[in-house]
């Protein structure tokens, strides 16, 4: 009789530890896609050198120059380069590239490329390159300062010019 | 006389196990409801994202006791938010609660919902996640507006904890997918 009251105080309190302490648990993935900037933006995207006559060198175009800014949060080493799809034309008439050059400079703190007679070429050209600090520079980023000179040739036949100038960052 | 002993003993352990699945199915439940699943989106560095698009909160909490026993809510996440190597640190994590209420039925008769803000153990602070810090959200008592009735035994009634989560993305964070699991436990 012993073993059997024994017995059976033993069960009920094996009920008793499994009823006190069993927690309730939910669960819950949270996620969130941090955004990749790789961005580069200029403040003005129209430069007028205004009449010129044969012969003539325009410098410091535009006064104020162009700011040139680039963000990344890419983590990794960039590059600015400068290139134009044509030289100036008007119609069958063009200005060599020859002509047509770039200069500045940066407020950043990487490699500036601009020697004060580079000129614009077909080819991308390098103006900058990002140095430490620089492959995360949010929100700031990195602004680079250009400006342009233009000498027309003596013997250019008139007429109205145009060139489109582009920026390109890469990795 | 064995043989007799026996049949007790028998019949006396066939009584307490049948109880078992009573005991384990019914004391306290917990469920998640709103938007049980929590995806921030695509976030720009420098900016901040909260999650209260229901009524100012987003997901809630839902726990049912039957039990005359004073009852705890804890949330906690498992790590940072993680995508491979970077992590996005803790205190850019954060939820905040700001309501919670519970229904009852035969109160006070003009109502079946009760107020509960006092239960909830920091009413309208923002606190960070820390990883495996298992805080304390909630926990069971008096109504704010009948303390004579309280949400310790729901007696077929519920308590919901409402809750809203905000994501501060640093400038500097590196882009990427990034994840955790956010684990919520009641304890009695």
């Amino acid at each position: 009789m012993k073993k059997l009251i024994s017995a059976a105080t033993a069960l009920i309190l094996m009920g008793a530890v499994c009823m006190a302490a069993e927690p309730a648990v939910q669960q819950a993935t949270f996620t969130v896609s941090v955004a990749s900037v790789f961005e580069l933006s200029i403040d003005q995207g129209f430069i007028d050198f205004g009449r010129m006559n044969p012969g003539e060198t325009k410098w410091n175009m535009p006064p104020a120059g162009i700011m040139v800014q680039a963000k990344t949060n890419g983590g990794k080493p960039w590059h600015l380069k400068i290139s134009n799809d044509s030289p100036f034309s008007s119609g069958s008439n063009v200005i060599s590239n020859s002509n047509f050059s770039w200069y500045g400079w940066t407020s950043g703190s990487g490699k500036w490329y601009g020697t004060g007679e580079n000129t614009v070429s077909i080819t991308p050209a390098l103006v900058y390159s990002s140095g430490s600090g620089e492959d995360n520079n949010l929100p700031e980023g990195t602004v680079n300062h250009m400006k342009f000179r233009l000498k027309v040739p003596a013997n250019q036949a008139p007429g109205n010019y145009t060139t489109v100038v582009k920026f390109t960052m890469t990795e | 006389m064995i043989s007799l002993g026996l049949r007790k003993l028998v019949c006396v352990g066939m009584i307490t196990a049948a109880l078992h699945p009573l005991a384990y199915a019914a004391p306290i439940q917990l469920t998640l409801e709103g938007i049980p699943s929590i995806d921030f989106g695509e976030v720009q560095p420098g900016s901040r994202k909260d999650l209260n698009e229901i009524n100012g909160y987003h997901t809630s909490a839902k726990i049912e006791s039957s039990e005359n026993s004073v009852w705890s809510l804890y949330i906690k996440a498992d790590d940072l938010l993680t995508s491979g190597p970077n992590t996005i640190a803790g205190n850019n994590f954060r939820w905040a609660t700001w309501y919670a209420g519970f229904y009852k039925t035969g109160g006070s008769g003009s109502t079946d919902w009760y107020h509960r803000r006092a239960g909830l153990a920091n009413l309208g602070t923002e606190i960070s996640f820390i990883p495996l810090d298992n805080k304390l959200v909630y926990t069971s008592g008096a109504s704010d507006d009948y303390p004579a009735f309280n949400d310790i035994n729901h007696n077929g009634g519920y308590t919901e904890v409402q809750f809203q989560f905000i994501l501060d993305i640093p400038y500097s964070q590196a882009p990427g997918d990034y994840a955790t699991t956010i684990t919520y436990t009641v304890t009695q």
